[in-house]
């Protein structure tokens, strides 16, 4: 009986902690929302209401048709998808040939390519500006793609390694044996059983390139090219535009990131926890 | 002839990768380090080599440790704070109970919302009137609404908040992970044996995720410290670069003021950092994973 009420007493403190943190990591969002449907009126209302009185899509109406915001979707569109199809395919062919060949050097050079991943981004700006300023790839897509594609290949190779390592490598020998090319064996047998881990990869590198925002400052200064993160910043940079059209804006561009996650989150999940969790 | 062709077939496999990684990632380094010792600027074409004077003058200047102050406050604040809300939440839904996954989606949804974006709702909820939520909240608990984001102090704290906000998802979903790798039996023989909650705490948990908590503090230290966007978008460093650190001051100095060299000193400063804790990342983790990885 006692342990029964001490048991009860612990279950109402965690489903306090499990309020609180629900509402630590909902009000921001929740602020956001009730912003964006407000109607320009009520946006100075005092007190502030979560609940607006009459809610309105005309602050989406503004952003998708008064301002460049659909060039910006587009744009982050085609730079995050180019982008994922180039890492699918460099670290995917890569991952295979570090888990299926043994030669010399291989531990050091996985050992680079881990370390490379944490080399940040921001502190390549310079050089990487000088780099496509010399290419006359600045303002391009291209410059985006490559970049982001570079530095998402070092984690996406050592994540899918890993699943590739877990399937039996006498299901490729044999393969070869009946006659397949490596690449064949590769395409047609470890490849379909590695969906889970280019899943994760897909979604990791989507995300990393649709949020990205430091490089794209850098080499994107024409407005036709810019993507969302960029854009919205401009935008809300450079006009006095209310809150009620950033918040709006600010929704377009992270519902596809978050529906994306809500589907995938246990791919996403097992690419975040890995190298960080023994087993 | 089947072992002939092993031994040239990686090649073509891991050939495109590593050109990737080596020209965008890799000479770029290199080419940061050679321009960090010339007078390199976006205004005139040409440059000379002028030796250690980009890192002397910024070592000798008091902005440059004003900056690294902000950074430090910065990143400790969070680190601690994004750590321990994250393991606490951890050991909150690694309990059994209904909700658990709503509250962990709820929580990882600020880990994908783009800095930049994340910095522009923290402006609007800290914006210094009374129309901001978190000066309505104050007033309504009978608190004087402060200027959050026009004084040096509100203004870190405000980008410490957002930036917990955003990063507490990442410590939590891990500590979680390894949570559940700990085997029940451990639990159950504690339990015969009659050890407390605390003890069992102490003794089975803490030892068991301790690779794991380093792993997560060291990756946590590093995200902040190449902070960006989220500081761009809420504070762009103010007021009087109260809240500018290191990536921003870079940033300014390079394509604000054209001053590449020195900007890219403050680069290679920054790799520096990372370079020490990447060291320190990999060798926690050759002790853990040795055999996964060769």
């Amino acid at each position: 009986m006692k342990a029964r009420t001490r048991k009860r007493v612990g279950d109402s403190f965690l489903y306090l902690i499990y309020f609180l943190a629900g509402l630590f990591a909902a009000l921001p969002i929740i602020w956001v929302v009730s912003t964006s449907i407000k109607p320009r009126q009520e946006i100075f209302s005092y007190p502030p209401k979560l609940i607006p009185q009459s809610p309105t899509l005309e602050n989406f109406v503004y952003v998708l048709r008064g301002t460049p915001l659909p060039q910006y979707f587009l744009n982050s569109l085609i730079v995050a998808l180019s982008t994922t199809f180039l890492v699918l395919l460099l670290a995917s062919l890569a991952a295979y040939g570090f888990s299926r060949h043994t030669f010399k050097g291989k531990y050091a050079i996985l050992m680079v390519i881990i370390g490379t991943q944490m080399i940040p981004g921001v502190t390549n700006i310079i050089p990487l500006y000088l780099i496509m300023n010399k290419l006359h790839l600045l303002n391009t897509y291209l410059a985006l793609i490559l970049i982001y594609a570079a530095i998402n290949v070092p984690f996406s190779i050592w994540l899918l390694k890993g699943f590739f390592d877990s399937i039996p490598f006498s299901l490729d020998e044999s393969a070869l044996i009946d006659g397949c090319s490596r690449l064949k064996a590769f395409w047609k047998v470890i490849l379909p059983l590695s969906l889970p881990g280019l899943s994760a990869v897909a979604i990791f590198t989507f995300i990393a390139s649709w949020n990205e925002f430091v490089l794209a400052l850098v080499l994107i200064s024409s407005q036709a090219r810019q993507t969302l993160p960029l854009g919205i910043y401009m935008f809300s940079n450079t006009y006095q535009v209310s809150y009620h059209s950033i918040s709006a804006a600010c929704l377009i561009a992270v519902i596809p990131i978050v529906a994306l996650f809500i589907i995938l989150q246990d791919f996403f999940v097992s690419g975040l926890t890995k190298g960080a969790v023994k087993g | 002839m089947f072992k002939k062709k092993k031994k040239i077939g990686h090649l073509p496999f891991i050939l495109p990768a590593i050109i990737f990684i080596l020209s965008l990632t890799l000479y770029p380094v290199l080419y940061a380090f050679y321009l960090s010792f010339t007078d390199a600027s976006l205004l005139y074409p040409t440059k000379s080599f002028v030796g250690v004077r980009n890192y002397t003058d910024l070592l000798s200047s008091p902005i440059f440790f004003a900056i690294m102050q902000n950074t430090f406050i910065f990143v400790f604040s969070c680190v601690f704070l994004q750590f321990t809300l994250g393991l606490g939440l951890a050991l909150a839904l690694n309990q059994k109970l209904r909700g658990r996954v709503l509250v962990r989606v709820l929580l990882l949804i600020s880990w994908v919302i783009p800095g930049i974006i994340i910095g522009l709702i923290f402006q609007w909820m800290f914006i210094g009137d009374r129309y901001g939520l978190i000066n309505y909240c104050l007033i309504s608990l009978g608190v004087k609404p402060v200027e959050w984001l026009s004084h040096p102090l509100s203004a870190m704290l405000s980008l410490i908040a957002a930036n917990t906000w955003r990063g507490t998802a990442f410590s939590m979903i891990i500590q979680l992970a390894a949570l559940q790798t700990i085997p029940d039996e451990q639990y159950e023989a504690a339990n015969v044996d009659g050890a407390s909650s605390l003890q069992k705490f102490y003794y089975i948990t803490l030892p068991w995720l301790k690779p794991t908590i380093l792993i997560n503090i060291i990756m946590i230290t590093l995200a902040t410290f190449n902070t960006f966007d989220l500081v761009m978008s809420l504070t762009g460093g103010g007021p009087v670069r109260a809240t500018e650190v290191i990536s921003l001051y870079m940033y300014k100095e390079g394509f604000a003021f054209f001053k590449l060299g020195s900007a890219s000193a403050l680069a290679m400063i920054m790799f520096l950092v990372n370079i020490v804790f990447t060291l320190i990342y990999i060798r926690v983790l050759r002790q853990d994973q040795e055999v996964s990885l060769v």
